[in-house]
């Protein structure tokens, strides 16, 4: 019961807040029946899948303050998990996705038992070690296509079962319905004993330990916490895209994109990773079409959005959702 | 018979040569974190950014790539100190978490101004003195010129900079900043100049051996990964800023790249063909990376000991 | 009666400091235990290795009858021991409240009940007004009273303080040894307390020990350590330095 009230519970948040929330969620709702192109229903589709990334990237990296670039790897399980097991056995996504979720937290702990010895800059590079050393197996592995990767085959249109869908309304719904599992997920865990225990961890994990928090198992478990989220996504990447290999869905270049949502939206905080991908997703993508258009350009996207890193890390290290509370002078939700 | 034993003496040396060079890469790597404790996520970029140099001063003034080796170095410093005064000083003024995210955002930021300016295209040194020469010795063993001298010039400099922070004023007003930069403040050090010195060196150290690297290997946008990987294993295992410690880990790196070559001379000499295993060669960065999660696990130290 | 605590030969070197030397005493049950020495004396790191943060080199540490000597912190604090640290560092993300609920929320799951037991803590420890400040937005009395709480929100059995006096003025020392003797006396939890203002741990304390140089030099009632020769010789010479550390 009182878990239930505190899955809904925003009170700590001002009126203001919950009414902006409430219209975007609004937007978010009608937005496949308003006019749109293909374009920008991708980019919302990406939009909501971003956000998601970042929700669990943002347990560990932004509650647990552990900056953890290696998420990829997971999604690449749970794309695999879900396309192995179509393609093999013929297996429906609700039940794919679980299985494949299940699988990356089994790995989440193999890792993240000796992974969490480590701290800061050696444990961002132990998670880019970790994924890279996936990525690697994944490439010569026969089971999942190597190089090649793995082509979903074609089921009977629309598909719910299955996640098969020709038209991507069906797909954003979906997405969004898991979005909003995500969302009210998180606003219970931030408030959770672990939730707590994370944030008093990462204020300063003596004290921590000293209150009687096993600081490492705390932080295995918001690591397996934001595994979930990560394997969920890419199992539904496997079912939008009909095809996945390697170097898509286990590179480094995604986990920095997951880890960045939460980073320049504001890492700690709720409203953080939906934040960080309300303004990287569309700037990558309309950034990356205008200039993409101009031969010679490639790359540009990317300077830019390295740019806003670099920026974001100097002189505001909290995001943009920082920004917002520091000209509120409130504390941090 | 004598033939195998041939292919793996070979490989042997090329492990050695090759792990001086990943030694000269990560030394830069380890001065930076000894004098300031920061990581820095674009080494692989600044070594990107030495080759890339190098190419472009040999194919602009027609001379050859070994000349071009004191242009790249104050490239490589000037680089390493622009970076110190218009990013680093600021973030070491942030969490940690903060640090990581900059250097971050420097090394996407170098690979794709790399991929705006040169195209994806991977490029390689031509021609010059040492592009595609070696010499034989003994019964059949093969010394490339590029890797020899690559690795020879990473004995000199590692010589070199032991010796600058052992003999110099400046260098050992840079250990002290490295052992306790408070206290260095106090007896009138600026650290300030200290840190963008470090900087300065390590940028380079790193662009040098991007010069002497580009060779004999390829240089494209992406290739700044993998190095930095390199990079952080060797550090990781020679122990961060021990700088005797990264030059040994280095050569124990280039023979773990080697790993593959070992074992399929090994099988030859052994008589069994069969054991051979194609995969092995598409794992041997992947051996290095694991190496960095052993070490970090087991002997977070180094194998040398931290800040020697 | 078995002792609370129980310390028996307890070595700590750090390389080639011994900084205690075969330590052993015992601390009963309702205990107010006071633990003195000038600066350098081993004090914190006999907190620490009580409270598992040092492994001890030699000896024992018994809790309850049980032997803790190689337990981690977290276990040790689970069992019933909590303490404060010397320099507190304040929690940038949590308020006063929130604080105070992570030590609630090691004995119980639910956030209902951890919030219930913070606020009482927070009202016996005086901290009402401040309970959504931020901790470093805080007078330092202020931020020593939550580290306080935030320990006894465990629901400790003993209660290691670590200079909870230090850099407060004369008002607050009285209201910090009010708080310590309702601790005491109203919560019923065994203290023992590393001190360097003499007023506050000679007034509380039903004993005190003294720690030079990693040894036990004295032991007994606050009365006769007053006099012991080898306290006061220990002192001497620190009696201004620890006066001057008053300060910070």
């Amino acid at each position: 019961m009182e878990t239930l009230r505190s899955i809904f519970d925003f009170s700590d948040f001002p009126r203001l807040d919950m009414a902006v929330f409430a219209m975007f969620c609004l937007f978010l709702f009608v937005f496949p029946l308003l006019p749109h192109t293909s374009f920008s229903m991708a980019t919302m589709i990406q939009f909501l899948m971003f956000s998601l990334y970042g929700m669990g990237w943002n347990t560990i990296g932004g509650y647990g303050g552990q900056v953890d670039l290696g998420k990829a790897q997971y999604a690449g399980i749970g794309a695999y998990t879900t396309a192995v097991m179509l393609i093999r056995w013929n297996i429906p996504f609700w039940i794919s996705a679980p299985t494949g979720m299940i699988f990356a937290i089994i790995w989440s702990f193999a890792i993240g038992y000796p992974l969490f010895r480590m701290r800061g800059h050696y444990f961002a590079i132990a998670t880019i070690a970790t994924s890279l050393v996936l990525l690697d197996i994944f490439e010569i592995w026969p089971l999942v296509g190597g190089a090649q990767g793995l082509e979903l085959p074609l089921m009977k249109m629309p598909n719910f079962l299955y996640l098969q869908f020709r038209n991507d309304a069906y797909y954003y719904y979906v997405l969004l319905f898991l979005f909003f599992i995500g969302f009210f997920y998180i606003n219970w865990f931030r408030k959770s004993r672990l939730g707590f225990q994370l944030r008093a961890i990462k204020d300063n994990e003596e004290v921590a330990q000293s209150l009687g928090i096993n600081a490492h198992w705390c932080k295995i478990k918001a690591y397996a916490i934001a595994t979930s989220f990560v394997a969920v996504v890419g199992s539904f990447h496997a079912c939008y895209n009909f095809n996945i290999e390697p170097e898509d869905i286990m590179s480094l270049d995604l986990s920095i994109l997951i880890a960045m949502m939460a980073m320049v939206g504001g890492a700690g905080s709720l409203w953080g990773p939906i934040i960080g991908a309300a303004v990287l997703v569309p700037l990558k993508n309309y950034l990356g079409s205008w200039l993409g258009g101009k031969a010679g350009l490639a790359g540009l996207d990317l300077v830019i959005y390295a740019l806003i890193i670099m920026a974001i890390a100097a002189f505001e290290p909290k995001g943009i959702w920082g920004i917002v509370e520091k000209a509120r002078r409130r504390k941090r939700t | 018979m004598a033939s195998f034993g041939t292919e793996i003496l070979q490989s042997v040396v090329s492990a050695l040569l090759m792990g001086m060079v990943f030694a000269l890469v990560a030394l830069g790597l380890t001065i930076i974190f000894g004098v300031m404790n920061i990581v820095n996520f674009a080494h692989g970029e600044f070594l990107m950014v030495g080759m890339y140099a190098g190419l472009l001063f040999a194919n602009g003034t027609g001379l050859d790539p070994v000349a071009s080796l004191p242009v790249v170095a104050v490239v490589g410093f000037v680089l390493g100190v622009v970076c110190y005064y218009g990013l680093v000083k600021y973030l070491l003024r942030g969490p940690m978490v903060a640090q990581l995210f900059g250097t971050f955002g420097l090394m996407l930021l170098l690979r794709n101004l790399a991929l705006l300016i040169f195209g994806s295209e991977p490029r390689i040194a031509h021609q010059g003195i040492l592009v595609g020469k070696s010499f034989v010795f003994g019964p059949g063993i093969v010394f490339e010129s590029t890797k020899l001298t690559s690795a020879l010039l990473s004995i000199v400099m590692f010589l070199a900079v032991s010796w600058l922070l052992g003999h110099t004023r400046i260098g050992k007003a840079l250990t002290a900043t490295a052992l306790n930069a408070e206290a260095a403040r106090y007896m009138g050090i600026p650290t300030e100049k200290m840190n963008a010195l470090a900087w300065g060196i390590g940028g380079a150290t790193v662009t040098i051996c991007g010069a002497l690297l580009v060779n004999f290997w390829p240089v494209d946008p992406n290739i700044g990964l993998l190095f930095t990987m390199i990079a952080f294993a060797t550090v990781a295992l020679g122990g961060f800023g021990n700088i005797k410690g990264a030059f040994y880990a280095g050569i124990i790196i280039g023979f773990i790249i080697y790993i593959p070559p070992l074992w399929d001379a090994f099988t030859a000499l052994i008589g069994n063909p069969t054991l051979k295993n194609i995969n092995l060669h598409s794992l041997k960065y992947t051996f290095v990376y694991l190496v960095y999660f052993l070490i970090m696990i087991f002997k977070p130290h180094g194998l040398f000991g931290i800040k020697e | 009666m078995t002792p609370l605590l129980e310390v028996r030969g307890l070595t700590k070197d750090f390389g080639g400091l011994r900084a205690n030397n075969n330590i052993s005493f015992s601390v009963q049950k309702g205990e107010l235990l006071g633990l003195i020495g000038p600066n350098g004396a081993g004090k914190s790191t006999l907190f620490n290795c009580i409270a598992g943060v040092y492994q001890a080199t030699d000896g024992k540490v018994f809790f309850d009858g049980r032997d803790i000597t190689n337990l981690k912190p977290y276990e040790v604090s689970r069992l019933g021991v909590a303490r404060t640290f010397q320099i507190f560092v304040a929690s940038g993300d949590l308020s006063v409240l929130e604080n105070i609920m992570v030590g609630s929320f090691l004995r119980t799951h639910s956030r209902g009940v951890a919030r219930k037991r913070a606020n009482e803590i927070l009202e016996f420890m005086e901290l009402k007004e401040h309970s959504e400040q931020w901790v470093s937005e805080l007078p330092v009395a202020a931020q020593k009273r939550v580290a306080m709480a935030t320990a006894l929100a465990t629901q400790p059995k003993i209660l290691l303080l670590d200079e909870v006096a230090a850099g407060l003025n004369p008002t607050e020392i009285d209201q910090m040894m009010g708080l310590i003797r309702r601790i005491h006396y109203d919560m019923g939890v065994t203290v023992m307390l590393i001190e360097h203002v003499m007023e506050l741990v000679m007034n509380l304390s039903h004993r005190v020990i003294v720690l030079d140089s990693g040894n036990i030099i004295a032991e007994g009632k606050p009365e006769e350590i007053k006099k012991n020769p080898e306290v006061i010789k220990a002192y001497l010479g620190e009696r201004y330095v620890s006066q001057q550390q008053k300060g910070n």
